[in-house]
């Protein structure tokens, strides 16, 4: 089983692994599934307020309360230049350092263990994703799974 | 005596010391030879020595000095730590605490035999001590038995002069007690009377200032979770479950206010850390400085205080080495040998000023002009129109240090500039005045709390926005259709005669103008003042301002974001920001009008409104006109010979510029524009083609080429040669009794001295000065005025503008009212900078009179009031 050895700095550069593994959150946004270190997932919630900051980025849909501290609300989908199928309503709120920011996802899917070694390089190019911000792929039996680079959708 | 909050400041930390203390103390048994816990033993007791040398409790004083003395020897290893030591410094710090104690009850020392036993007890320990570290090696077994003999018969020995003098001083204050008072001390003492004394009381205790922090968003939360149950229980309308949410709701609001109160202090405590420092600082620098503080009350949020403890530090530094003069250059120069350097704290609009003020040398200005050129900050040429405020803003540039020669003082890397980055870090503003010889006052002003601001919830497009009511003038209601002047892309209003600038908050944010927006806020960035237009009002709020992620860091607009009442969000508009980000493309537009060679430093800008006639284009400051509007050429009727039409119910008269001006004629048209131009009840409309625009911009005319009466000047814009219209000239040919104004006093000549830069306000003002009967001498600065003046011309006033190359209208008025001969002349100060700020600078630096120059009838009638007092001074004599 998974030894749950949460992290216990705030300052997540450490990975939530056991032994060689990294544990990932999983969500669909289009058609892709994509992953995101665990450690760096707060919480995911449903629909909150979002409130417009007008001269904003694209990709910046407002602000939000999350109780009683104020978070970006981004759209993951415009930041990685997906194509989305649904309007997304869940927000997967990510830390990076000391900014809170929540990205809105279609779906949720799991929590994966993965081995590092069976990490990949992304190929040279996936179709509808800017690949500046993908930092492996890992093969599943069915399908792809995308992992995105935090620290490159914070700092971008 | 004692200032209470300063007593109470001593109180709290002489318990933190000694609480630090007894931990030690016994930490130091356990651990002999630790040298740090004896460092820290040391400070700690040096520092309540310090305090209460400073307060004057001489008995605590002088055991705290002797504990000290003992700890220094331990610490310095002369001596080692041993039972009897510790021992003996317990019973110091029991002492200490009994006094304490027994101050923070009675504000006075104790008077008691025992604690003056103890005294001399103490003063002859330490002497064996001292006699034992000069050589004598003894066994410590030793020691404890001399100890226990020696001291009724070494009582009278003392002959060390120090400890003997502090027992001394300690003795005294108990002749001066009244007896009174004395008996009550003896009672108390029976109480107390054990060596050990009374636990003392906590009043103060130290937290974490994340966990007030963090006390205040939970303080929020509530707040909002209130402000449901509040909704739901409306809903239900139980009568008992109302009664206990108002007493919930009573109690949130009471908690909140608590809990922000927790994070208020004064800035006592940043200020009361100044007296040594100026103490240290003037004698290493041979000063003689006395400090006044004031407004030590005055209270700021915490982390404010902190911030600006080192701008402030670095300010009176600044003050003492380059303000205040060494005393026998003082005295030479007919002032006091002591310096006088006053910090003064006080609340003004909901912000908190703090002034630091020095009767020092002033400011150099030539100083820093040398500097700026050698830093190659400035050209040579702009320097000359440079204004006093804008050559003390060099000192803010980094790296610029007025200081000679480095100083220990200065040249430790820090500089104005950082000092000015940190406080607008903090929303707040810094400025520099200075009067040569005088003094320098520089004023920092800051928000009271980076945390709470009141502010009023506006709303636009739907969403509500707080806008800081510090910024906030006035609010007003208008008729968008009828009040605002649109012209070109440009919206003004007209404010009690002034033309401002206005934005619409929807078209800033949404781009797009959906809604009637009806309300007018007038809004200040300290520097200008502009109207904001938004669709609806709330109440004014208490707000917690929160930061917005990184990602909002280029948007200007917004300086943080506010949780509602329920619990939504609303954003912070930044005044200051706002009018950046339009002025900015303001500026763009300007750019494009404007032939770049024209742009020079420190001018006034006007907006200029500029209209055609046929091929012709003109252009009049704004200012001018009342109104702008359309006629139909239908509604044009000839009545008495004179082109007339209906307005409002009122027959206004037309003119045609091509009757005064070699123009080419407007050309008949369905529709005319008119610009309306009233005065004394009086108004007239001039007959345009169209109106082009209006630009902000100076009034920098060129007067060679067209010599025309009627026309000021022109100026190539957007690369059309533009007229300047001189209007009261038009309308002195169109109708010579418009301005006359009945003087009775025509006998006698008047002169009137006009001192001005602007060809375009020289023209101008001599023109309507001149219609009114006066004689007019022109100087384009200062120094050409002065020169007037000292060359024997005797005005019977003086008009000067302020913002002037070579020599400014300051510097002038100054100058002027130093020569005894002319500082009777009165001086009407004529300005387009408004500001109750300068009009008080001016009226102190001797000026009589303080009008904006487009006001043609109020400068008449100041002067005609000028000349009328003067009149009536005479035939008393």
């Amino acid at each position: 089983m998974i030894e749950r050895n949460l992290p216990t700095t705030k300052e997540s550069t450490r990975t939530l692994t056991t032994g060689n593994n990294v544990t990932l959150v999983t969500f669909y946004l289009g058609d892709y599934l994509f992953g995101i270190r665990a450690e760096k997932v707060m919480e995911i919630n449903r629909d909150l307020d979002i409130t417009p900051v007008p001269h904003a980025a694209d990709y910046i849909l407002g602000i939000m309360n999350l109780r009683g501290q104020i978070i970006t609300v981004i759209d993951l989908s415009k930041k990685i230049k997906t194509k989305l199928l649904v309007q997304p309503r869940l927000n997967l709120i990510l830390r990076h350092q000391d900014e809170v920011a929540a990205f809105l996802i279609e779906k949720i899917d799991d929590i994966l263990e993965v081995p590092l070694n069976k990490l990949e390089e992304p190929p040279e190019k996936i179709e509808g994703i800017n690949k500046e911000f993908v930092e492996n792929v890992y093969q599943l039996p069915d399908k792809l799974l995308i992992i995105l680079n935090v620290n490159k959708i914070f700092d971008h | 005596m004692i200032d209470e909050d300063i007593l109470k400041d001593f109180l709290v930390e002489a318990k933190d010391g000694i609480r630090k203390m007894e931990e030690e103390f016994i930490e130091l048994e356990r651990d002999k030879g630790n040298l740090e816990i004896l460092k820290s033993l040391f400070r700690t007791m040096h520092s309540l020595k310090g305090a209460a040398g400073f307060f004057g409790f001489k008995s605590l004083e002088g055991i705290a000095h002797f504990a000290e003395d003992i700890l220094s020897k331990l610490r310095d290893g002369l001596i080692e730590v041993d039972e009897e030591i510790v021992d003996i410094l317990l019973k110091c710090l029991d002492e200490i605490k009994f006094i304490v104690a027994h101050i923070e009850e009675n504000k006075v020392e104790p008077i008691d035999d025992r604690i003056l036993d103890f005294l001399v007890d103490l003063s002859n320990f330490n002497e064996r001590l001292k006699k034992k570290v000069q050589g004598e090696l003894e066994i410590k077994e030793g020691i404890a038995k001399e100890e226990t003999i020696v001291r009724p018969s070494q009582t009278e020995k003392v002959e060390e002069a120090k400890p003997q003098e502090i027992i001394e001083h300690a003795i005294k204050p108990s002749l001066d007690i009244q007896k009174e008072e004395q008996k009550e001390e003896l009672k108390e003492e029976k109480v107390i009377s054990a060596p050990t004394v009374k636990e003392l009381t906590e009043t103060h205790i130290k937290v974490d200032i994340k966990l007030l922090d963090s006390l205040m968003n939970l303080a929020g939360e509530l707040v909002l979770a209130r402000n449901r149950v509040v909704q739901l229980a409306n809903k239900l309308n139980d009568p008992d479950l109302t009664r206990s949410v108002q007493v919930l709701s009573m109690v949130t609001t009471e908690l909140q206010e608590t809990i922000m109160k927790t994070r208020m202090q004064p800035i006592g405590v940043v200020f009361n850390k100044f007296p040594r420092i100026v103490r240290d600082l003037s004698r290493s620098l041979n000063k003689r400085v006395n400090l006044h503080l004031e407004g030590t009350e005055t209270e700021l949020d915490r982390s404010i205080i902190e911030a600006i403890k080192d701008p402030l530090t670095h300010l009176v530094r600044n003050s003492i080495d380059h303000g205040i003069e060494p005393p026998e250059i003082r005295v030479q120069m007919g002032k006091p040998p002591e310096g006088n350097l006053f910090l003064r704290a006080y609340h003004e609009g909901g912000q908190v000023v703090i002034e630091i003020e020095d009767d020092g040398r002033g400011i150099d200005l030539e100083k820093i002009k040398k500097k700026a050129l050698e830093k190659g900050l400035v050209s040579p040429e702009e320097i000359q129109y440079l204004s006093e405020k804008e050559i003390l803003s060099f000192i803010f540039k980094s790296g610029f240090s007025t200081a000679e020669k480095v100083t220990q003082i200065s040249g430790r890397g820090v500089g104005m500039d950082v000092v000015k980055t940190n406080i607008e870090k903090l929303g707040g503003s810094i400025e520099i005045n200075t009067l040569s010889g005088k003094g320098t006052t520089v004023r920092v002003k800051i928000p009271l709390t980076l945390a709470i601001i009141p502010a009023l919830i506006v709303t636009s497009m739907d969403q509500r926005y707080a806008i800081p009511q510090v910024n906030l003038k006035e609010i007003v209601s208008i008729n968008p259709q009828k009040d605002i002047l649109y012209l070109g892309e440009s919206q003004f209003y007209r404010l009690r005669g002034e033309i401002i600038p206005i934005l619409s908050l929807s078209s800033i944010l949404a781009q797009q103008n959906t809604k009637r927006e009806h309300n007018l806020l007038i809004l200040t960035t300290g520097e200008r003042e502009y109207g904001l237009l938004v669709d609806r009002i709330y109440d004014s709020e208490e707000i917690v301002v929160k930061p917005l992620g990184k990602w909002f860091k280029g948007i200007p607009l917004y300086s943080g974001a506010t949780i509602m009442g329920d619990g939504r969000l609303a954003l912070i508009l930044d005044v200051v920001g706002l009018s950046r980000f339009v002025g900015l493309r303001a500026e763009e537009v300007e750019r494009a009008f404007e032939e770049k060679k024209l742009k020079t430093i420190a001018e006034e800008t006007q907006f200029i409104l500029l209209f055609d006639i046929e091929d012709s284009t003109f252009a009049l400051p704004l200012a001018l006109i009342s109104r702008l509007d359309k006629v139909k050429a239908k509604e044009i009727q000839i009545i008495g010979g004179k082109e007339v039409f209906l307005y409002k119910n009122k027959v206004i008269p037309i003119i045609r510029l091509e009757n005064y001006l070699p123009i080419q004629a407007v050309s008949p048209q369905d529709e005319y524009s008119v610009l309306f131009f009233s005065e004394r009840e009086k108004t007239c409309a001039i007959l345009c083609s169209r109106i082009v625009d209006t630009i902000e911009t100076s009034l920098q005319v060129e007067t060679d080429l067209y010599v025309q009466p009627g026309i000021l000047g022109h100026r190539i814009i957007n690369n059309r040669t533009v007229l300047f219209l001189d209007i009261y000239k038009i309308i002195e040919m169109y109708d010579p009794e418009w301005f006359k104004v009945k003087r009775y006093e025509v006998e006698e000549t008047i002169n009137i001295l006009l001192a001005e830069d602007s060809p375009f306000f020289q023209n101008m003002v001599s023109n309507y000065l001149k219609q009114a009967g006066f004689n007019v001498e022109i100087a384009p600065n200062g120094q050409e005025a002065l020169n007037k003046l000292k060359a024997g011309y005797k005005p019977d006033l003086i008009i000067s503008d302020l913002e002037m190359p070579v020599m400014d209208g300051f510097e002038f008025i100054k100058e002027v009212r130093n020569i005894p001969e002319y500082k009777d002349i009165p001086i009407l100060v004529l300005t387009s900078l408004t500001g109750e700020d300068i009009r008080k600078r001016v009226l102190e630096l001797g000026a009589n009179g303080y009008e904006v120059k487009l006001e043609r009838e109020r400068v008449l009638l100041a002067i005609e009031n000028f000349l009328a007092t003067k009149k009536k001074k005479v035939s008393v004599f």
